[in-house]
């Protein structure tokens, strides 16, 4: 019965694929960017929250400060 | 705003220092909502006390309508959701954020705003609920203008959110801010999608979606505010004050952006689980079963990230009751997340569906993991903003102790009484009949686990009280410090980064972020719902299904008033068991003017989907003023007032007029006939039960809900003939 149901739909055969491929594509897009993500900015993402009371702020902000930025 | 002010600071340059702003963390709103979560916390845990000794104790202060079972039972479910865990996500959201984002709260007011609103609106829940203003969905059941004041609040909650991330010293938005940002999305989106009503009344509203189609809608949102509401905002919290208790980095931060993205792009196709054997299209059933057996990966990905943040730091576990709390919230998290997918497998579901299986799992979820996240926050940030130490150690370990195995003695006995009722619903004898054709035999072997889930209940409110005394203790032994200073280097004052990653520049950019963010989760939505809607004119119609006549939506709508679907399904599903004890079963074509849905997601007692002239009206006039005169042994609880109260039908045009306008066919003008079409056939009820010696007058409650369930099923099963007289009771030999 449903499927005499989803017969009347047109295009709905398209439906089962679209979805695995919508959901093929945005993953591997994102395990892809995931995956290449530089190893010591990841480290220093991790630290944030232990960072919090910290001054001035990301180590990063801090080597950045350092090097003479236009503040 | 808050003022900033310039501090000399003790920077390492001069050029740095001028750069430097002092600033202060707002601790009063993280102060006001765990006052909150932590009284809310204690009413829904003792409401849940309170529902559970009347399924042993049906007549338990059954005294008043307002606290009957199927009245509490939503206040109860409402209070732990929003009350209870809605405000330990805002304690989460509003300590956290504003440390990670180096920034005070955007802005002091939309705090306060937010604040009361939320409390307003969950003290509206507590004055609705119990008089039966509800809407029958669950998790979604507050009335219309209740419903436009949540989106309200929660837009002011997203905007000080969103200020704040826009005005951060920290150029990187930790993983903890993306799970805020994606639970402020889609709950609004989640939201707003199914509360589409159209009202009749100030209080009440009938749902814009009806039959399959609300119940697909339903169970995507009541599906994803389990994702969205209970899973991403504790999950931010989980990536911040574990690292924060243990003071180590989170295990693995690559791990926790796949872990974000894929859950949040996965969980929300799999609301059909919610629905696997009903008269939902199969197509959508699998679709629901096979993302929901997926998303077991970044779940358990993201409790392996949590759990391994503590490599290292195991020996603190044995001391710190933050770190224990944290430990058993996420490893609950992982059982609970274990059981959803095993129980999305349509050959799993068969047996766990409409059981208090399903009641383990997610007091499992609720007590385990909400809870265990939540006190071990209160735990650590309590004694921070008071500047003190925990009051007592040792009370806190109690508090573990109790929590963990309250919530032990509450879920392993009702998973033995779900698998144990689903066997003895599906058994038969060599010669093929039921084993237990009454339903009553399988409920009366399982109310020795509904004591036992009593003693959990029980031993896990103890404990919460426990905490609320230490956590008073605790703040009455510091001072309170509203503003925590604190300074940061502004965002403007660092340069850009050349050859920045892509991703980098995403989550540089909050908006493109939540732009996205939305995306992910509208395709799921979009992909599920669209075939649906386009069946709207192509469900296969059932000639003889027709719409309630007035006095049947009247009961329709008693039945909603007293809750009843808590205990009772309406969707019999196509299972041997099932078509034997109930009837045929349910097809989608049956509900098309159903508006709102009423299948339930619970049997304490039996389905009614076939009800309607399987008993005698004498029968249901019976039972409902004493169930047990009927059903010996019944725990359901009578409705004495539905005997005294006057029906009142003073709105029977407007919602005859309303469901015309949702598509219901009922002929113009037929509102001005309704009434009399009511009278007439309240009195032929009347009428008959006064021939079995029931004396009762027909303008009174208990004649509606009677001409409702006699209704239920019949029309899949009357002869075509029989319906040509469409609306009129006389017409259709009810």
């Amino acid at each position: 019965m449903y499927k005499e149901v989803l017969r009347t739909i047109v295009g709905i055969e398209v439906f089962p694929v679209l979805s695995l491929l919508i959901f093929l594509t945005v993953f591997v897009v994102m395990l892809v960017w995931a995956l290449r993500l530089d190893r010591r900015d990841l480290a220093t993402y991790a630290s944030l929250p232990l960072d919090d009371d910290a001054y001035p702020s990301a180590p990063e902000a801090r080597r950045d400060a350092l090097r003479g930025a236009k503040l | 705003m808050h003022d900033v002010n310039q501090s000399p600071g003790a920077g390492p340059s001069a050029q740095q220092s001028a750069a430097v702003e002092t600033f202060a963390y707002d601790n009063a709103i993280v102060r006001n909502f765990i006052i909150a979560t932590s009284i809310w916390g204690v009413v829904g845990f003792l409401v849940g006390l309170i529902i559970a000794l009347k399924l042993v104790m049906p007549e338990f202060l059954n005294f008043i309508p307002q606290l009957s079972y199927g009245r509490l039972r939503p206040l109860h479910t409402n209070a732990v959701i929003f009350a209870f865990a809605g405000n330990a996500i805002f304690v989460g959201v509003y300590y956290s954020l504003q440390r990670l984002c180096k920034a005070r709260m955007f802005s002091d007011l939309l705090s306060t705003l937010h604040f009361w609103g939320w409390q307003l609106i969950i003290v509206s829940a507590a004055l609705t609920l119990p008089f039966g203003i509800t809407t029958s969905k669950e998790y979604a059941e507050l009335e219309w203008p209740i419903d436009i004041a949540i989106t309200l609040v929660w837009v002011v909650f997203g905007l000080n959110m969103l200020g704040t991330v826009f005005k951060r010293r920290e150029r990187h938005m930790y993983v903890a801010v993306w799970f805020y940002l994606s639970t402020f999305i889609t709950v609004a989106l989640l939201h707003v999608v199914n509360s589409f009503e159209l009202p009749v009344t100030f209080l009440k509203s009938y749902s814009f979606y009806a039959g399959v189609q609300d119940a697909l809608v339903q169970w995507w949102y009541g599906h994803n505010a389990v994702a969205f509401f209970l899973t991403t905002p504790f999950l931010g919290i989980m990536y911040y004050f574990i690292p924060k208790a243990s003071g180590r980095p989170v295990f693995s931060y690559r791990l926790s952006i796949i872990h974000f993205w894929a859950l949040i792009f996965i969980y929300i196709w799999a609301g059909p689980h919610h629905l696997l054997y009903t008269a939902l299209p199969d197509w959508a059933q699998t679709l629901g079963t096979v993302f929901s057996f997926m998303l077991i990966a970044p779940s358990w990905g993201g409790m392996v990230n949590g759990l391994l943040t503590l490599r290292g730091a195991w020996d603190r576990v044995r001391e710190d009751p933050v770190l224990k709390f944290l430990v058993v919230g996420v490893t609950a998290y992982g059982m609970s997340t274990f059981e959803g997918p095993m129980m999305s497998l349509k050959n799993v579901n068969a047996i766990t569906h409409y059981t208090d299986y399903i009641i383990a799992h997610v007091h499992v979820g609720a007590l385990g993991w909400n809870g265990g996240l939540t006190f071990a926050m209160l735990y650590y940030i309590v004694p921070r903003i008071y500047g003190t130490k925990l009051y007592s150690v040792k009370l806190a370990n109690t508090h573990f102790w109790l929590a963990t195995l309250g919530v032990l003695f509450y879920a392993i006995p009702l998973y033995i009484a779900g698998i144990t009722q689903s066997l003895m619903w599906k058994e038969f004898t060599p010669d093929g009949a039921l084993r237990y054709g009454n339903f009553l035999e399988t409920v009366v072997r399982i109310l020795p686990m509904y004591w036992l889930r009593i003693g959990g209940g029980t031993i896990f409110l103890v404990g919460s009280l426990l905490a609320l005394f230490n956590l008073y203790k605790t703040a009455k032994s510091g001072v309170f410090q509203p503003g925590e200073e604190a300074q940061a280097v502004p965002l403007r004052a660092l340069p850009e980064k050349a050859g920045t990653a892509w991703h980098r520049a995403l989550e540089g950019r909050p908006t493109q972020f939540a732009v996205l963010t939305l995306l992910a989760v509208i395709i799921g939505g979009a992909v599920e719902y669209i075939p649906t809607a386009l069946i709207r004119a192509n469900i296969p119609t059932i000639a003889t299904v027709h719409p309630y006549t007035p006095l049947e939506l009247e009961g329709r709508d008693l039945y909603i008033r007293e809750g009843c679907l808590g205990c009772h399904s309406q969707m019999i599903r196509p299972m041997r068991a099932e078509t034997e004890r109930y009837g045929e079963y349910s097809k989608p074509g049956e509900f098309v003017y159903d508006h709102p849905f009423l299948w339930g997601s619970k049997r304490t007692g039996p389905d009614l989907h076939r009800v309607g002239g399987k008993y005698p009206d004498s029968w249901h006039f019976l039972h409902m003023k004493n169930p047990r005169s009927t059903s010996p042994g019944s725990i359901m609880p009578a409705y004495p007032w539905m005997y005294t109260d006057k029906l009142d039908d003073t709105h029977i045009e407007g919602k005859i007029i309303t469901l015309r306008k949702l598509g219901v066919p009922y002929p113009d003008g037929y509102e001005q006939q309704a009434r009399a079409d009511m009278q007439a056939q309240a009195a032929q009820i009347a009428e008959r039960l006064k021939g079995a010696g029931m004396d009762t007058s027909a303008d009174r409650e208990i004649v509606a809900l009677i001409a409702y369930l006699q209704r239920l099923g019949t029309d899949a099963k009357a002869k075509p003939e029989a319906t040509q007289a469409a609306l009129l009771p006389n017409g259709g030999g009810r």
